[in-house]
């Protein structure tokens, strides 16, 4: 212990050591929010509702914490995400595009973000979501066969009763 | 999630390529998926007024938590575990059937963020920031909130050390809801003391 930060502890009164311990606990608390994220206006401004973000499913949640967490990190500086979402809505309106949601373009301009900086490839990223897809598929076909399996059985044992009743 | 379910329907094309996307970042260890919940945690909880609510709603169901917050506004966030945001004192000031307050930065936008989250646009309009100090009853007005002639309107101008909040009157007809349950009540614009809250509608809550 250094002679100041003796010092500084004689000089510490219970009640400055309480406050110090709520600064703290209040700061581990504190979660950042980039006001620079937080105050974006214009169209590139994300939907709200009485001030909240809305998300209405849980991959537009997953979608937005993805590119906040890249700049949170340092991969890209949130200026530039801004620019590939003002890009991919003025591609949109150019096209007269209005049915695109908000998401969805925000999902193409982190992709293109991502691939710009080398992050990921557009090959792996259409690759996976293939896997992804035909996974789905698989599953919704299976469901489908174990339905109409269900549907055959039942036919069957009321045809197997119906011919039950008749013999008897 | 809020999808119509009038029948199954089949995962969107956008929702895979984001698990696709959100997969591949993880594997290749630039991001975990836990950071990402915490930010996705931060934005919807920290983003708006929710903070805000919630001390509004324990300020109503604990008079001394109320009369703590109105001695001493950032001593009873912190509390809370919350901030009113840029280091500033907080000032709250409370409704009562005979004074309205509202709340105002008429240099720029000083405002609570820290439990309001960001500031409505007109908020930080010139013609709020001018007509909400010369003719706040108009302002009051046109936000739908007529106050009787013998209610004494107060403006209170925010600057970068001292934010200021209102204390809504708690609406009539809310005596059997739960601390959570009047958190949702609480809306921003009560806050900012453009208006007043309404008593939820029967059977409503």
């Amino acid at each position: 212990m250094t002679a100041d930060a003796a010092k500084a502890a004689d000089a510490a009164t219970p009640g400055d050591a309480a406050k110090a311990a709520v600064e703290a606990a209040r700061a581990a608390n504190a979660r950042t929010v980039n006001p620079e994220v937080a105050e974006m206006q214009g169209p590139e401004a994300p939907p709200r509702k009485n001030g909240e973000l809305v998300f209405d499913s849980l991959w537009e949640g997953r979608t937005f914490g993805m590119a906040v967490t890249l700049s949170d990190k340092g991969l890209y500086p949130w200026r530039d995400f801004r620019s590939s979402l003002i890009e991919v809505i003025s591609r949109c309106d150019e096209a007269g595009d209005i049915q695109t949601p908000y998401y969805e373009r925000f999902l193409a301009a982190l992709e293109n973000l991502a691939v710009d900086r080398g992050l990921v490839s557009v090959d792996e990223l259409d690759a996976l979501t293939a896997q992804y897809a035909a996974k789905r598929a698989a599953q919704d076909a299976a469901r489908a066969a174990a339905d109409a399996e269900e549907a055959a059985r039942a036919a069957a044992d009321t045809q197997e009763a119906e011919a039950a009743h008749s013999n008897g | 999630m809020s999808t119509s379910h009038h029948r199954p329907e089949p995962e969107s094309y956008a929702s895979m390529r984001a698990r696709a996307l959100e997969a591949l970042l993880v594997e290749k260890g630039i991001i975990s998926t836990d950071s990402i919940d915490a930010v996705v945690q931060a934005y919807e909880e920290d983003i708006g007024p929710r903070n805000g609510a919630k001390v509004v709603a324990r300020a109503w169901v604990d008079p001394e938590y109320k009369a703590r917050l109105l001695a001493d506004g950032r001593a009873a966030l912190m509390e809370l575990g919350l901030a009113s945001g840029q280091g500033a004192e907080l000032k709250v000031v409370e409704n009562t059937p005979d004074t309205h307050n509202l709340i105002v930065c008429t240099l720029c936008s000083c405002y609570p963020s820290g439990i309001l989250g960001l500031p409505p646009k007109w908020y930080k309009d010139f013609a709020y920031r001018s007509r909400a100090v010369i003719e706040p009853r108009s302002v009051l007005h046109e936000f739908g909130t007529a106050l009787p002639e013998d209610v004494e309107v107060r403006v209170w101008d925010s600057t970068a050390e001292l934010r200021y909040m209102v204390l809504p009157e708690r609406p009539d007809g809310t005596e059997g809801l739960s601390e959570d349950e009047l958190v949702e009540l609480v809306s921003r614009d009560s806050m900012i003391g453009v208006v007043k809250l309404a008593a939820p509608a029967r059977g409503a809550a």
